[in-house]
């Protein structure tokens, strides 16, 4: 049972935490859309231009092409980082030898910063000390030891490589979820001779859909906010090819100081962002109504 | 067994991806430039510490650190100090208790990067622009649905409600549970809250980029962005500056892993 009490007590409460969620998640919002119809760099009077700067972004190839990387991104976040995530928690949740260690290395890389995995993954790519290219001579495969960041065939897929380290918090979240479903249920499908990936699909998987949609939109949001490794590893290049949306945010508002266009682009990441969310819980809405 | 065997490379090959490149630095930046670049891969013929001394002298890396310090520390300060008692509240009944509760999370889902320029506004207004002081308040807001949620999940698991329906009936007041009851009761959800809230602080580089410029405002990560062009040809030292950097962070983890996977689990719920 809950106490009720009055508003006035939880009031002062409430009111630091509330002002700061406003201030940073809420206000924002407010301004984001009616700023998008400016022209604006920060110094000289606003004028308005309607949807202006939307038609700029809608002809700027270089935005094209961070919208369409972004969404490689969002898919290989989706479709492979979470189902993988998954995977290696099901691998754990077997306790092998080492599981505890296995545990704690594998979520190490989510601790560490951004910007410095990206650092070491750019030296890791270094076409002549490089570990990854020197890997390559020494089994033998010298045609693939060339510069993969500069090779506007290799270096999108070279800056995503990386985040395959995040693994660990998909894992751990999954994991975390597996070690609470009752053991009995595990037990009454040996019985009826289900084999421990027939008990993986058909028990653990539907009672994970929950962790499946707070995965999802981690990670969603993990890399709508990424600026890192495309900035570090390759600055966006070579030619843009490996721009996101967050680093073309960056980029528009700090180097080239368009205002009314950085928010147009906010504004579209955001729709992209919530967009996602939303739909991972209705899905979840409607496949949990499927599975029981 | 073909099952088993692929299960063990998968798992396996994971393991080398990440930790053979952490090793791969933190041995390099033992070495000489000139025995870097003539052997990569090899153990040092003798380790040196200069790497470390130089990346001190040739860079303001103290400075930096302690920027960094500062912002992580005040930021947790000021971000369990607001979520705390936020979460406190949670165990009672009181008008419009869903709305504020969505309110608090819904910043979870938000992508980050679409706001930048309201922050940039917001704390320039605040006057707070290239001030440490404009991080600390931007790392408090941005962290703060996470650990709001953390210490939540953990009070609604832990205080048993009982106590304070006793507590109430002997006479203590709303504020008085709050400060000698759950305060105290909440300890472990402010321990993994705090963790979550100091490793966001200390590794962010987005809004440090953005909301400072001059050197003196300058966090460790602004440091690291920088590290190909102010270490060009000298990635040992490079390497010394990044293992100076992860270090607080792994030695953090490897002390208090255990309250980061409770956290994870308490997202769960």
């Amino acid at each position: 049972m809950f106490i009720r009490v009055s508003f006035k007590k939880v009031f002062l409460y409430l009111l630091p935490v509330v002002l700061f969620v406003t201030t940073f998640f809420i206000f924002p919002m407010f301004f984001i859309v009616p700023i998008s119809f400016f022209s604006w760099d920060g110094i000289s009077r606003m004028s308005f231009i309607g949807f202006g700067n939307y038609f700029h972004l809608w002809n700027d190839p270089g935005f094209r092409t961070a919208f369409v990387n972004t969404l490689y991104w969002i898919i290989s976040a989706i479709f492979l980082h979470v189902p993988f995530g998954l995977f290696i928690a099901l691998v754990l949740n077997r306790q092998p030898w080492g599981w505890r260690f296995l545990r704690a290395i594998f979520f190490l890389p989510n601790i560490l910063s951004v910007a410095s995995l990206a650092i070491l993954w750019y030296f890791l790519f270094n076409p002549s000390f490089g570990l990854i290219n020197g890997f390559f001579n020494f089994i033998g495969l010298d045609s693939l030891s060339f510069s993969w960041l500069a090779n506007p065939k290799t270096a999108l897929i070279s800056t995503q490589l990386p985040f395959i380290l995040y693994i660990g918090f998909t894992m751990l979240i999954f994991y975390a979820n597996i070690t609470t479903i009752p053991l009995e249920y595990y037990e009454a499908a040996k019985i009826d001779g289900a084999s421990s990936w027939q008990q993986d699909l058909y028990i653990t998987l539907p009672l994970l859909r929950k962790a499946i949609v707070i995965n999802i939109i981690f990670n969603v949001t993990f890399v709508l906010r990424m600026v890192e490794y495309p900035l570090i590893m390759t600055g966006g290049g070579p030619s843009g090819i490996t721009m996101t949306l967050p680093l073309y945010l960056y980029r528009q508002m700090a180097v080239a100081r368009a205002y009314g266009i950085t928010m147009a682009t906010g504004f579209i990441t955001f729709i992209i962002g919530m967009g996602i969310s939303g739909l991972t819980f209705v899905s979840l809405h409607y496949l949990g109504r499927r599975w029981e | 067994m073909i099952r088993k065997l692929f299960i063990w490379l998968i798992t396996v090959l994971f393991f080398c991806v990440v930790i053979i490149p952490l090793v791969w630095i933190f041995i390099s930046s033992f070495k000489t430039n000139i025995e870097f670049f003539s052997s990569p891969y090899s153990l040092p013929n003798y380790w040196t510490l200069k790497n470390y001394i130089n990346s001190f002298s040739r860079e303001p890396l103290l400075l930096y650190l302690s920027n960094s310090v500062v912002v992580a520390a005040v930021s947790t300060l000021l971000n369990i100090l607001i979520t705390l008692p936020a979460s406190y509240v949670f165990l009672h009944e009181f008008p419009f208790k869903k709305v504020f509760f969505v309110l608090i999370i819904f910043g979870l889902f938000v992508p980050l990067s679409a706001f930048i320029l309201p922050y940039f506004l917001i704390v320039s207004w605040l006057g707070l622009y290239d001030s440490l002081w404009g991080l600390i308040i931007v790392y408090t807001g941005i962290s703060a649905p996470l650990s709001f949620l953390i210490i939540h999940t953990y009070i609604q698991e832990i205080v048993n409600r009982e106590i304070i329906e006793a507590a109430t009936l002997d006479g203590a007041s709303f504020h008085q549970i709050f400060i000698r009851i759950v305060a105290p009761l909440s300890k472990g959800g402010v321990a993994t809250a705090t963790i979550f809230s100091l490793m966001i602080a200390w590794n962010e580089l987005l809004y440090a980029m953005i909301l400072t410029q001059s050197e003196s405002s300058r966090t460790i990560q602004m440091a690291i962005r920088f590290l190909v062009a102010t270490f060009y040809a000298d990635y040992p030292t490079a390497f010394a500056a990044i293992i100076i950097s992860i270090l607080p962070m792994v030695l953090i983890y490897s002390f208090l892993n255990r309250y980061i996977v409770k956290g994870l689990a308490m997202i769960n719920k």
